[in-house]
C-alpha cells in the first residue's frame, strides 16, 4: 500500500535545506516529522527581518520629508533617505520574489 | 546604514558642500555692510572640512571640521554722508572679497554636483545588482 502524503511542511522550515525536506516527503511518511523541527531561525524569519528593517529605513524617510517639509531639515537629507528607503524595498522584494520563484519549482516538481 | 555605504558617504558630501554654500551666501549677503568704527566688522566665515574616521584608514565621508572666521577689524571707508560715520567720516566696512567668494561658491557648486553624481552612480550600481540572475 502507498504510505499517505505527510502534511506541507510550515513556510519557516524552507530556509533549512528545502530539498531535504522534498526527499523527505517522496519518502516513508513519518521522515518528514525530522524536518519540521528545524523551524525557527529561517526563511520566513529572515523574511520578516528585512521587512522591519525596510519599514525602519521608510520610517526615517518619512520623517526627514516631513523636516524638510517644514523647514528644519535638509532636501538632501530627505531625498537621501528616500533613495535609501528606495532601495532597500527593492532587495527586500528581489531577494523575496528570487525565494519565492525557487518555491514554486519545488512545489511544482513530480512526484 | 552600512548597506549602501557610498550614498551615506556622498550625503556627507552633500552637506559639507551645503554648508560652504551657506557660509558663502552670508559672506556675500553682509558684503556691503556698514558699522560705526567704534564697532566690530563682520567677520568673514570660511569652513574647513575634515575626514570622518581615523586617518590612514578607510573613511565613512566627510565633515565640516568648523568654520573659521575672519578678523573683524576690516576696512576703513571714507562716507561722510553715512550718519555711522566718525568724526573723521570714517565707516568700518567688511573685509570681505566678493571675488573670491563667488570662485568659492562655483566651487562649492561644482562639489555638491560631484556628490550628487556620485550618488546617482552608486544608486545605479546597486540597482544594477539587483538585476544579477534575472
Amino acid at each position: 500500500m502507498i504510505p499517505p502524503i505527510s502534511a506541507i511542511q510550515p513556510f519557516g522550515a524552507l530556509g533549512a535545506p528545502a530539498a531535504g525536506g522534498a526527499a523527505g516527503t517522496a519518502a516513508a511518511g513519518g521522515a518528514a516529522a525530522g524536518a519540521t523541527g528545524a523551524a525557527g531561525g529561517g526563511f520566513a524569519n529572515a523574511v520578516t527581518d528585512a521587512l522591519n528593517q525596510v519599514q525602519q529605513v521608510q520610517a526615517n524617510a518619512s520623517n526627514a520629508a516631513v523636516q524638510a517639509a517644514s523647514g528644519q531639515g535638509n532636501i538632501a537629507d530627505a531625498l537621501i533617505a528616500s533613495t535609501q528607503a528606495s532601495l532597500a524595498t527593492q532587495v527586500t522584494t528581489a531577494v523575496t520574489n528570487k525565494a519565492l520563484a525557487a518555491f514554486t519549482e519545488i512545489m511544482n516538481m513530480q512526484i | 546604514m552600512t548597506l549602501f555605504g557610498a550614498i551615506g558617504i556622498s550625503g556627507s558630501g552633500i552637506d559639507a558642500a551645503q554648508t560652504w554654500i551657506n557660509t558663502t551666501a552670508g559672506n556675500l549677503a553682509n558684503a556691503n555692510d556698514v558699522v560705526p568704527t567704534s564697532s566690530q566688522a563682520y567677520a568673514t566665515q570660511t569652513p574647513y572640512f575634515a575626514p570622518v574616521g581615523v586617518p590612514g584608514q578607510v573613511g565613512s565621508g566627510v565633515q565640516v571640521a568648523g568654520v573659521q572666521l575672519g578678523s573683524t577689524a576690516g576696512v576703513l571707508e571714507y562716507q561722510p554722508q553715512n550718519p555711522m560715520a566718525d568724526n573723521q567720516g570714517d565707516v568700518r566696512a567688511p573685509a570681505v572679497s566678493t571675488s573670491a567668494q563667488l570662485v568659492g561658491l562655483v566651487q562649492a557648486q561644482e562639489d555638491y554636483q560631484a556628490n550628487v553624481s556620485a550618488l546617482n552612480h552608486a544608486k545605479q550600481a546597486y540597482q544594477s545588482a539587483l538585476t544579477l540572475g534575472s
